[in-house]
């Protein structure tokens, strides 16, 4: 069942059995807990995805309202409920025993945002002011976000502060917090009513439509450069998946020596696209291979047009530079040298992970002045801790065949 | 004011005047005048509209996304609390602030926005104002509520500005109501966003202005980086396709009005945004393969061989595998086959879009000189395309692009042509067609055959 059927059906599901319960005369509290439950899985199904394609669910901001707002055994309830549906509802996209730890984590940040706030408006001697209030509701928030990350790291997720994930949570945050003073109300009597509740999460949902289309152009552009780094494979110019694997390369080699999150993206379009010029060029003689730096600096012209990709451009431009054993390189010729040595290191081991060996050999066997030794070291280290097994490298022909035309 | 138009002065010298005029009325009348507990709200919501309409969003279509109508609505609210007109005029004027228009010296503008909406602010204020009792009372005629405040702002906006462009172009009243009825959909949400918040303001203060606002603006920033991303990712197709006409210098211009031609299909056709935009990127791309064809067979003046031929149609698979490896793209990657756009083999359950690019392909192939054949009249283009509607062509793409030119007004073709590529050697009157078309003939040079003679 696609989303676009599953929201609706669940908040149907919701306002049916809130219906009930009203026309049966049941308790105000029965009707509430319906629609919060309907609230919760829907918030279950809505993310907001992250860099990494992982996600802080919408539901966080209800169950925070539930924490504050209402009692605990109908809150524990109506988590439980909820968790129990959303466990059901994700049983085609998941394996079980990811759903499993899903459900644990939401009971874990459940049960951390409750007993935050329970215990600070204790210890704030339960007194009803506006700021005794808020301090409650952001402490349950910040153990929330706290249990959020413990749990990511236990199922080795990356930490969710990351640029995205820092304003997911603040979205969360704020209108959870708007949400359960509008509900709970500072005397204990809430103002706003749940149709009220329905129109402060216009907000967030917003948020979450801006998180889907940033996430969906993100895949697309990435996908894009993909795509056209695949024109060099496909002409028969660089080993297929070449663009790929030097791609993955450079976003690690990146993060192990520091070079800023903004300046990565400029790499990875670099190390997509950085053989493009190849394409352009008439074809050399028979026997013979376009000059060194030739092509890279037909491709940095190519890229330099275009000012979202300049820097990439910058990037590809500086590569055929020496490094000189230069020890402070600025973060533009860092990033050229990692892609030089991430791109040599590929033709070196010709796609294939059981040459990584043979590859950094070669690498370190060259004149100092060629690559920089800082790079070379952290791809040593890469390949010693990770064996580079998650680079998505893939064989690429007999050892000895010709890489590529630079 | 050198750039602001001569006939607009007057106008907007009188909406200042009209607007100081009130304020000081507003002013003098006691009833009215705010208290300081207002007087702080006014400076708290006129910052945030000042905020907002500096964090504007652009729209690619033209437009702008701003939450400045919420806020103005909840200043509404709270100044409605002692029926303080005056404040609602100031939080409305506050809106003309613009640093960037104020750098240029574009003051004449900054009036004109400042009188205008501080005018619709009060007209919307007074609306509120019978309406504010059951606004505090009761959540749902809070939600109701919104409707008259908005359509009051909306209103007064949608005419001061149909009036200004009245006065500088003689621009037709019914303008102003085109511009009203598609305002005021979207203002809705905002307006009852604003009521509520002026709400929450009045029982809770202002730290719940920040909390509602953060999302707001969390959600404005990331849809402004997916614009700009967007771009970027239209900008990095759009340097292929310059590189494949840098090599292939014969189709230069060719995927540009391919996408042109296609997207007047899609218009036709009423294609959703993001339908079009897809649209665009696939006819863009629908000969990116030609890429790794090598230069020599592009720019080989003779026949080709039947290798070399197929080396070049290669180029086609490449595409097709290109697209098919960006999700957007995938379901439309048959744009780029010329093999699998034949109409009478289709499925019907097939998306419509490769027929669109293979139709607006194969226009701009006939209406174009190539190194084999002059460009063709575009009369001769249309009856080969209706000719082949049915069989090769799918019926609605070809009906759509005869109905979008027409209507346009554009001709193509023979000694319409913008950009023609000099030839070491000339083309011939008569040739081979490329996209699927097979030979054009043409019988002599001053009369064309009838499309049925067409080879």
């Amino acid at each position: 069942m696609r989303l676009r059927v599953r929201v609706p059906a669940v908040a149907v599901a919701g306002c049916a059995v809130a219906a009930m319960i009203r026309l049966a005369d049941g308790p105000t509290v029965g009707v509430h807990v319906s629609l919060f439950v309907a609230g919760l899985v829907v918030g279950e199904l809505l993310v907001l995805r992250l860099e990494d394609g992982t996600g802080v669910p919408l539901s966080y901001t209800p169950m925070l309202v539930l924490a504050v707002g209402v009692a605990l055994d109908a809150a524990a309830i109506a988590i439980l409920l909820a968790q129990l549906v959303a466990l059901v509802l994700r049983v085609d996209s998941r394996p079980p025993a990811e759903r499993w730890a899903t459900f644990c984590q939401r009971l874990v940040v459940a049960a951390a945002a409750i007993g935050a706030y329970r215990g600070c408006f204790a210890a704030l001697g339960r007194r009803e002011s506006l700021g005794v209030v808020l301090v409650a509701i952001a402490a349950a928030f910040v153990a929330a976000f706290v249990a959020d990350e413990i749990a990511r790291r236990a199922q080795r997720l990356r930490s969710a502060m990351t640029a995205r994930g820092v304003r997911a949570w603040s979205a969360l945050g704020a209108t959870a917090a708007l949400m359960a003073l509008g509900y709970r109300g500072v005397d204990g009597e809430g103002r706003a009513d749940l149709w009220t509740l329905l129109l402060f999460a216009i907000p967030l949902l917003a948020a979450w439509y801006s998180f889907e289309r940033l996430a969906a152009a993100s895949r697309t552009h990435r996908q894009t450069l993909r795509a056209l780094s695949m024109a060099t494979e496909l002409g028969g110019f660089v080993r297929d998946g070449h663009g790929e694997r030097v791609a993955s390369l450079c976003e690690r080699l990146g993060a192990e020596l520091g070079v800023p999150a903004d300046e990565v993206d400029d790499l990875v379009a670099a190390a997509y696209l950085h053989h493009l010029g190849v394409l352009t060029l008439d074809e050399a003689p028979a026997g013979t291979r376009e000059p060194v730096g030739v092509v890279a600096e037909v491709t940095a012209a190519m890229l330099g047009d275009i000012p979202v990709l300049a820097a990439a451009g910058a990037i590809v431009a500086g590569q055929p530079a020496q490094s000189r054993g230069d020890t402070t390189l600025s973060e533009r010729r860092l990033a050229s040298q990692i892609l030089k040595v991430a791109s040599d290191f590929d033709d070196f081991s010709e796609g294939d992970r059981s040459h990584a060996g043979f590859a950094l050999e070669a690498l370190y066997s060259s004149p100092g002045y060629v690559y920089d030794r800082r790079v070379l070291e952290g791809l040593e280290r890469l390949v010693d801790h990770t064996g580079l097994e998650d680079l998505r490298l893939r064989l690429g022909g007999a050892p000895g065949t010709a890489t590529d035309r630079r | 004011m050198t750039d602001f138009p001569r006939s607009l002065r007057l106008f907007t010298a009188a909406l200042v005047a009209g607007t100081l005029a009130l304020a000081a009325w507003l002013a003098f009348e006691r009833t009215q005048a705010p208290g300081r507990q207002t007087w702080i709200a006014v400076a708290v919501f006129g910052m945030l509209v000042v905020y907002s309409e500096h964090r504007h969003v652009s729209l690619p279509g033209g437009g702008a996304l701003t939450p400045g109508l919420m806020v103005s609505v909840a200043a509404i609210v709270v100044c409605g609390e002692e029926r303080a007109l005056l404040g609602a005029l100031v939080v409305g004027a506050s809106a003309g602030i613009y640093v960037p228009a104020l750098r240029r010296g574009r003051r004449g503008w900054i009036a004109f926005n400042g009188a205008t909406i501080a005018l619709a602010t009060t007209a919307a204020a007074a609306v509120e104002a019978p309406l504010h009792t059951p606004i505090r009372e009761s959540a749902t005629l809070a939600a109701l509520a919104a409707l008259p405040i908005a359509l009051a702002s909306v209103s007064a906006s949608a005419l001061l500005v149909t009036m200004s462009y009245w006065f500088e172009e003689r621009r037709p009243i019914r303008d102003g109501f085109a511009r009203l009825a598609e305002t005021f959909p979207q203002s809705v949400p905002f307006a009852m966003l604003g009521v509520f918040l002026g709400r929450l303001y009045l029982d809770l203060g202002w730290p719940v202005v920040i909390l509602f606002v953060v999302p707001i603006l969390l959600a404005r920033d990331l849809f402004a980086s997916y614009l700009e991303l967007r771009a970027a990712n239209e900008a990095t197709v759009e340097m292929l396709v310059r590189a494949l006409e840098a090599k292939d210098r014969y189709t230069a211009g060719h995927a540009g009005r391919v996408a042109t031609y296609a997207q007047y299909i899609g218009q036709e056709l009423g294609f959703m945004p993001w339908r079009q935009e897809r649209l665009r990127i696939a006819a863009l791309m629908h000969d990116i393969g030609k890429l790794v064809v090598p230069n020599h067979l592009l720019k080989k003046p003779g026949k080709l061989t039947p290798e070399e031929f197929a080396a070049v149609r290669r180029h086609e698979e490449v595409s097709v595998r290109m697209l098919n490896s960006i999700d957007l793209l995938a379901p439309v990657a048959r744009s780029a086959s010329g093999d699998h756009t034949v109409y009478r083999d289709d499925d019907p359950r097939h998306p419509i879009e490769p027929f669109i690019v293979a139709v607006a392909d194969a226009f701009d192939a006939m209406t174009s000189t190539r190194s084999y054949r002059r460009a063709l009249p575009q009369a001769l283009a249309f009856a080969e395309l209706r000719e082949k509607s049915g069989s090769q062509f799918h019926p609605r793409c070809v009906d759509a692009l005869i109905a979008a030119l027409e209507r346009r007004g554009e001709v193509h073709g023979a000694g319409h042509e913008t950009e023609v590529e000099e030839f070491d050697v000339s083309p011939p009157e008569a040739g081979l067609g490329s996209a699927g078309l097979g030979d054009l003939l043409r019988s002599d040079p001053t009369g064309l055959r009838a499309p049925g003679e067409l080879a």
